[in-house]
């Protein structure tokens, strides 16, 4: 036999066994319902990140509360100072006035 | 589609919400512009400039003391909560002449204005002291304003909202307001004093 016929030979085409198709889609069904879904990395850390959102919200939100009633206090404590010294200065202008017009009343009379 | 229209009405509402709102937060403005003070301080050694108007006012009314027996300040607050703003501005010199009266005449002229009238006016040598209050209701006036020049002193006041004469006396000394050298440095140059002459215990 020469090299060309054993070649005819193994190219030769063979009709596939009757049942191949259906053992084919058989198996390719059940590596589909084996094989495993691939999940986003978040879905599969769900309680993590749950327990870490949780914690970031339990101290930011309070933090970011006292820090702003920091601020306004600081705010307030500056415009109240601002008021008293507004105050003080009519205070001492309507006190000198009064003098002023205590010492000319006396002038007079 | 039906969610996006929520959506945006709730956005219309809200904006609608914060435009309401928004005046009101608006200081308002005197009818004075105190910019056209500014060159009166100039040559000042010592400058008091306080400006205070709307929601900052009102944010210093409410830290100006919370206890329900101290009567002066709960006096102040009734004061300060019916005003609209306070402006202030008074400048030491270290000598006679370093500022220009004839700069104070735009002040001068706006409290001469139809709404004003002087209630005093008290010239010695060389210094001069003028109050004048702005119509209001009732027995109410809708602000005073103080001009007190001294050759090495200067001082502007003006205090815009509802006030009597009552107000006006309580500010004049009954009420327990800090001395500004208290304010200032924790003490006054006479000891520690208040505004009313007290000395503090």
């Amino acid at each position: 036999m020469s090299f060309e016929d054993e070649l005819r030979g193994a190219l030769v085409r063979e009709a596939a066994p009757a049942d191949f198709k259906r053992k084919l889609m058989a198996r390719i069904e059940a590596e589909a319902r084996t094989a495993p879904v691939p999940i986003a990395w978040w879905r599969r850390r769900r309680v993590s990140l749950a327990i870490a959102a949780g914690l970031v919200v339990s101290v930011a939100i309070p933090g970011g509360v006292m820090e702003h009633r920091r601020r306004e206090r600081l705010r307030g404590i500056a415009a109240r100072d601002k008021l008293l010294t507004a105050l003080s200065v009519t205070n001492t202008t309507l006190r000198h006035t009064r003098q002023m017009i205590r010492k000319t009343a006396r002038r007079a009379g | 589609m039906k969610k996006i229209w929520i959506l945006l009405a709730l956005a219309g509402l809200l904006a609608g919400h914060l435009a309401a709102q928004l005046p009101s937060q608006l200081p308002s403005q005197p009818g004075f512009d105190f910019k056209q003070l500014d060159k009166l301080g100039a040559n000042a050694k010592d400058a008091t400039s306080v400006t205070l108007e709307g929601p900052t006012l009102k944010l210093a009314a409410s830290f100006l003391g919370s206890d329900a027996d101290d009567k002066d300040a709960a006096a102040l607050k009734s004061l300060v909560a019916r005003l609209k703003g306070i402006y202030v501005r008074s400048w030491e010199f270290d000598k006679a002449g370093m500022y220009n009266a004839a700069d104070i005449e735009p002040f001068r002229a706006y409290v001469r204005g139809q709404q004003w009238s002087r209630i005093v006016e008290v010239k010695e040598a060389d210094e001069s002291s003028e109050v004048y209050l702005k119509t209001g209701t009732a027995d109410k006036f809708g602000g005073v304003a103080i001009i007190s020049a001294e050759p090495r002193e200067l001082t502007i006041v003006y205090i815009e909202g509802t006030i009597s004469i009552d107000d006006v006396a309580k500010l004049s000394g009954n009420l327990d307001i800090p001395d500004l050298d208290v304010l200032k440095h924790g003490t006054s140059k006479e000891g520690k004093s208040n505004a009313n002459g007290k000395k503090d215990e």
